[in-house]
């Protein structure tokens, strides 16, 4: 498979809805760390957490998550 | 949606996962090991070791089997197929034993005799039951 990295842009979303990761962490139901790592793309969410947290942010799956093609 | 009180989310999931994977194996490595201290080291009969054997057994067959099963994706061995693999494992024990320990007495035929026939038509049957029944869970799953 070719080489692919995951983004997000869940800091920017959550930060545009004025919550902080703690905030955000209790209205999805995770901790705050796996907020942090995911934000930090240091762990890949699950697609339920994924429609959650686009859910919370209010935004659509595609702005929140994205795979980045291999230079 | 409530902030579960043990902070237990789908990462820390995966890790308890991942962890007792990785400590399973250890367990059943170090098992083995004692195993074969005591049998080959300080030279303790076989049967005093039963135990531990029947644990290490348990261990390693119940891990490999539920996988196998709950994964559902195993090939299904016709008659043809599964004789097959029989012979092969017949030959592989039986040939093995008689190459280490040469022709045992024909009194001696439930340790010797039968294990070699048995042991391999368990494992193979064995193997044919959870393939099927995984698979058949499988597909049901997708039908519903």
């Amino acid at each position: 498979m070719e080489d692919i990295t995951f983004e997000n842009s869940l800091r920017l979303a959550r930060v545009e809805k004025g919550l902080t990761q703690s905030e955000l962490s209790e209205l999805a139901g995770v901790t705050r760390q796996t907020i942090g790592l995911i934000e930090s793309g240091k762990y890949n969410p699950t697609l339920k957490l994924c429609l959650i947290l686009a859910r919370v942010t209010e935004k659509s799956l595609d702005d929140l998550f994205w795979i980045k093609e291999g230079e | 949606m409530m902030f579960n009180r043990f902070n237990v989310d789908e990462r820390s999931k995966q890790t308890a996962t991942h962890t007792a994977y990785f400590f399973l194996h250890i367990t059943q490595l170090l098992l083995a090991g004692v195993i074969f201290y005591r049998l080959y080291i300080l030279g303790q009969p076989d049967g005093e070791l039963r135990d531990f054997q029947l644990v290490l057994g348990l261990s390693i067959f119940g891990y490999m089997g539920t996988q196998l099963y709950l994964g559902g994706i195993l090939p299904i061995l016709n008659v043809k197929g599964a004789l097959l693999v029989y012979g092969i494992l017949v030959t592989m024990v039986a040939g093995g034993s008689l190459l280490a320990y040469g022709v045992p007495p024909l009194s001696d035929w439930s340790t010797t005799w039968l294990p070699a026939f048995l042991g391999p038509a368990i494992l193979v049957g064995l193997y044919a039951l959870l393939a099927w029944l995984g698979k058949r869970r499988l597909e049901r799953q997708i039908t519903e």
